[in-house]
């Protein structure tokens, strides 16, 4: 599945890398401020998150071989 | 216990992405005194997919509606249009580009503070001492291309907040509510019911007039489409809601599964393993964009034993055009469009080990049944974007998006646009509802909240990639047969019966278990209606009937009867429009 890192330290709790995924895969954790990648194996590596934080503090790595797709099933 | 949040509005609509937004803006525009919100299942702004495409946008430019319509019912959509939706949708898309511009997105311009355009496969014939490009723009569409900065959709949600445009993000609708009609005919729509997609919590919105702007159905197969699962089709069926050219899908992108990036112009270096160009025979003098004809020909090739199949990307004439345009400087100014781009393009050639080349499915399955003015069958239910392209019929007999890049954006804005102002007229006219129907809220919320009760076995995922197995054969999906598609059919239904047994643990996956729903009736309307039309018709294509129908241009249209899928057809009013074929 996709490598999502958060640098934990770098973070500062902005909140955009959760309001920017589209299809909900990091949760918000609002006791620590700070994102939870709850949903790795479906992302869809976007990349919005990384786009998107001013701080550089997340990083997406996709896993295309990973990537839910019907490879049997294609003609 | 009630954990519900009751929401009144006058105008209620479903999706932040740019359709919804243009749909919120214009109907305060229209009707400042009324109170418009937008809901939105992830955040508005930075949702839905018209942010995570090429960022282009279709324009006339100098060009005329008339000659648009000519030549697209000439070469696209083959006279099975709603021409009168088509020329409206002609006649806005120059200021579709204003309106976006002032609602503060950035659209590229030149010195001369001029939109900077470049029609679709100009071709570089020089180079400026600089090194940019010079292009040939002799092309023979009667349409060009501007390039907004991806970040538009944060921006144009900033002014509507600014104009008074309410705002919920995080909560997903998966129901209308509806009330009888005094009249007895079709309920008219009063609100909806959601569910908060992190606390779980269930929503309840009265509104007088609501606009459904959440997207088609993408079976959640290509990346960057797997928002679009269709709960909104289905919340639109299940309230009774009527649909047109459910078998105008599904649209299919040349792409590559070292990374699933798209391989626009794949059909002109197309090789079998014999090393024989396949595509390029196929292509004719007008090609405005990927023909369905062409991704049947990589189908037989590979049924042949000619596979696997490659793409001499070196010999797409594309190219130079597409690397001038995205991730470059060369032509536009878009630095955080660039930035996406170039993340893309960085994973996609990073992982690249090999040249072959598949179709992938992108669904784009969109049937809500519009009129010009963006409403549906239901009073009260308006549509924009995505959702209701096909419905619409201004396109023909061609997938979206529509053999013209850059009308995605383009549909979403003129649709947004009509559908607001038709949204608030009519809440105008209306009395807010009384009282909101009981039973048919406790059904949805029974309804979406049961996977948590199930204890059944399956997990969403394992759902997800059966579906995906039964959409994405071109053999099911786009080059038809009869005997194929009942298979097919057999198949959603047996998994349909096997929705009942997957479990859900929180709201994330409750929400998959709803899109699992919607994508298997998405499934059974697309190929019940594909199974009624006998005919090979543009996009559309039975191996089985290759040839057009003697009955002539009729409109597939499907219908909600009791719960069941009804299919019928209708004839298509060519003596009402101007262009005849």
């Amino acid at each position: 599945m996709a490598n999502i890192i958060v640098n934990r330290e770098l973070c500062n709790g902005c909140k955009v890398c959760f309001k920017a995924c589209f299809i909900d895969i990091i949760k918000w954790d609002e006791k620590a401020k700070k994102p939870v990648i709850a949903y790795p194996d479906e992302c869809v590596h976007c990349m919005y998150c990384e786009l998107n934080c001013s701080q550089r503090a997340i990083k997406v790595s996709p896993d295309y071989q990973a990537y839910l797709f019907p490879r049997e099933n294609i003609a | 216990m009630d954990a519900t949040e009751r929401v009144s509005t006058d105008v209620l609509v479903v999706g932040g992405s740019i359709a919804g937004l243009a749909a919120a803006i214009t109907a305060k525009e229209q009707d400042p005194s009324l109170e418009v919100t937008v809901v939105e299942k992830y955040t508005s702004g930075y949702s839905g997919k018209a942010n995570r495409g090429a960022g282009i946008m279709l324009i006339l430019g100098e060009h005329t509606p008339e000659e648009f319509a000519q030549f697209y019912l000439q070469h696209i959509g083959l006279f099975l249009n709603n021409q009168t939706t088509l020329l409206k949708y002609a006649s806005m898309l120059n200021s579709g580009a204003d309106a976006i511009e002032k609602w503060s997105g950035k659209i590229d311009k030149d010195e001369n503070g001029k939109y900077r355009s470049l029609k679709w496969a100009s071709k570089v014939v020089g180079r400026r001492e600089d090194g940019k490009p010079i292009f040939d723009q002799n092309v023979p569409y009667p349409w060009t291309l501007v390039a907004i900065d991806l970040d538009y959709i944060r921006e144009v949600r900033k002014y509507a907040r600014k104009r008074g445009v309410k705002f919920i993000d995080r909560v997903g609708v998966v129901d209308l509510l509806t009330e009888e009609t005094v009249d007895g005919g079709a309920p008219a729509v009063v609100g909806a019911v959601g569910f908060d997609i992190d606390d779980g919590k269930r929503h309840v919105f009265a509104a007088r007039a609501v606009v459904l702007a959440c997207g088609n159905q993408c079976w959640r197969v290509m990346p960057m489409w797997s928002c679009a699962r269709g709960e909104g089709i289905a919340a639109a069926f299940r309230a009774g809601a009527k649909f047109a050219n459910c078998e105008y899908a599904p649209f299919y992108n040349w792409t590559s599964l070292d990374h699933f990036e798209s391989h626009m112009g794949a059909e002109y270096a197309l090789y079998n393993h014999k090393g024989e160009n396949v595509g390029l025979p196929l292509i004719k003098e007008v090609h405005p964009d990927i023909s369905a004809e062409v991704l049947v020909e990589w189908y037989k090739q590979v049924k042949a034993g000619n596979g696997p199949m490659h793409y001499r990307e070196h010999e797409n004439p594309l190219m130079p055009y597409l690397t001038s345009v995205l991730a470059s400087t060369a032509v536009h100014n878009r630095p955080y469009a660039d930035r996406f781009w170039g993340y893309l393009f960085f994973n996609a050639f990073s992982q690249a080990t090999s040249d072959e080349v598949i179709p992938g499915l992108v669904g784009e399955f969109n049937p809500l049944w519009v009129d010009e003015n963006m409403a549906t069958t239901l009073p009260g239910l308006f549509a924009a974007g995505d959702i209701c392209v096909g419905g619409s019929r201004a396109w023909g007999a061609v997938a979206q998006p529509g053999r013209h890049r850059g009308s995605g954006i383009a549909f979403a804005t003129f649709s947004g646009r009509v559908a607001g102002p038709s949204a608030a007229s009519y809440a105008g006219q209306v009395a807010p509802p009384e009282t909101l129907p009981d039973g048919q809220i406790a059904e949805s919320t029974e309804r979406f909240q049961a996977p948590a009760r199930c204890g059944g076995s399956l997990r969403h995922m394992q759902m997800v990639a059966e579906i995906q197995k039964v959409m994405q054969p071109l053999g099911n999906s786009l080059y038809r047969h009869e005997a194929r598609m009942k298979a097919a059919l057999a198949r959603v239904e047996e998994l349909q019966a096997m929705l009942p047994e997957v479990r859900a643990v929180d709201p994330h996956q409750l929400f998959a278990v709803n899109e699992c729903r919607a994508m298997l009736l998405c499934s059974e309307m697309f190929f019940k209606a594909s199974l009624e039309r006998k005919e090979t018709r543009g996009w559309f294509i039975r191996e089985d009937y290759p040839e057009l129908d003697p009955e002539g241009l009729r409109w597939i249209v499907v219908e909600n009867k009791n719960g069941q899928v009804a299919v019928g057809r209708e004839r298509v009013p060519l003596e009402e429009y101007p262009f005849k074929p």
